[in-house]
């Protein structure tokens, strides 16, 4: 009758990173993601898809660092590399593997829309900053995209 | 007079035997629907304190206005859900759980249009979790009266998630994400163009110290 609904996802787990929260996040009015002010905390835009959903992206993302709280567990995307699982565990308890195909840095402004397309085959989008750092903005110029296919 | 006695004894046991077997009254629900009484409650709580929160603090007119509908409607889900878990001797916790609680926190901490945001997904993210667990009782409940309760909260949770996704999408995809003020992070090529401006200074101290001793060995 109706598809089966998902629960929202509370934790995810990189290789060696485990149970790191999450928390649902939104738009704002400026278009920008809102995100939890910890690095350590991570958010789902809870508008997209949820992980486990049977389409579309769902995404996850979080500081990369913080003016306020320092380095956050993100910096370790960087270290990833394809076949690495990513697990996702949901407010039901259900966990879930993911097997990372890409990581690409993308200028902030060239971020590709389709990263949040609720539409297309179940993937995961882990999302965060790189690449060269304006002090004066305290802004990263890019953005970072892992990607995730469910294993 | 033993004959009297003796039907009267038996004419009462199957009395209390037919009491007994008489209907699902006296039977313990299943673990299953027993669970969801009790998470259905709590989410109950959870929204009445939600909608309650957005129609106090909401920017928008959506929020307060989906805020008032969250209490008045969750609040007749609760009037129906706990009579039936009385009938059951369920015992119902007496608020939302420590984790919903801490969530309305984190929302109740944002400013301003701020709040919305927070307030449109953190609802999302409830809601899709009740009907995930609501749509497992109805697949897996046995009590009819429980099973009954699920059935009509479903549709109402739906419309719920329904209208919080057109909210949401008032705001459109995310254009930016904004992760990371520190700097603490940034990769080699920065440092390196950072070596680079530094080595200039440091090539320049070099041969101003270069030059002081060619100047001090001359003057000895």
């Amino acid at each position: 009758m109706t598809p089966p609904v998902v629960a929202a996802p509370v934790a995810l787990s990189l290789p060696d990173a485990t149970d790191l929260p999450v928390v649902p996040v939104g738009v704002l009015p400026s278009g920008a993601l809102q995100l939890p002010d910890r690095p350590t905390v991570l958010g789902w835009f809870a508008a997209g898809a949820a992980p486990g959903a049977q389409a579309g992206t769902a995404v996850i993302a979080g500081h990369l660092d913080s003016a306020v709280f320092g380095p956050g567990p993100l910096v370790r995307l960087s270290n990833l590399r394809v076949g690495d699982v990513l697990q996702l565990t949901d407010a039901a308890g259900v966990s879930r593997r993911f097997s990372v195909v890409s990581r690409t840095s993308y200028p902030k402004p060239a971020l590709p829309p389709e990263v949040f397309r609720r539409d297309g085959p179940p993937r995961l989008a882990v999302v965060t900053c790189g690449g060269a750092f304006d002090a004066a903005r305290r802004s990263y110029a890019d953005n970072v995209v892992v990607l995730a296919v469910p294993a | 007079m033993r004959h009297l006695i003796h039907t009267a004894l038996v004419t009462a046991a199957l009395v209390v035997t037919t009491v007994l077997t008489a209907g699902p009254a006296l039977a313990a629900p299943s673990d299953q629907d027993a669970t969801w009484l009790r998470a259905a409650h709590q989410g109950n709580l959870a929204e009445i304190a939600a909608g309650n929160a957005a129609q106090q603090s909401a920017t928008t007119a959506d929020v307060r206005n989906l805020g008032a509908m969250f209490v008045q409607m969750h609040t007749d889900l609760d009037n129906q859900l706990k009579p039936v878990a009385q009938q059951l001797g369920v015992a119902l916790p007496g608020g939302p759980t420590a984790q919903q609680q801490q969530q309305l926190a984190a929302v109740q901490g944002q400013r301003g249009q701020q709040f919305d945001t927070a307030w449109i997904a953190q609802q999302i993210a409830a809601h899709s979790t009740t009907l995930s667990a609501t749509q497992k009782e109805v697949q897996a409940g046995s009590d009819q009266r429980v099973l009954q309760l699920a059935r009509a909260a479903t549709p109402v949770v739906q419309q719920h998630l329904s209208e919080l996704r057109n909210a949401a999408q008032k705001y459109g995809g995310p254009r930016s994400v904004p992760a990371g003020t520190g700097g603490q992070a940034a990769d080699d090529s920065f440092r390196t163009a950072g070596w680079g401006v530094a080595g200039v200074g440091a090539l320049m101290l070099v041969a101003a110290v270069a030059m002081s001793a060619r100047r001090r060995a001359t003057l000895r």
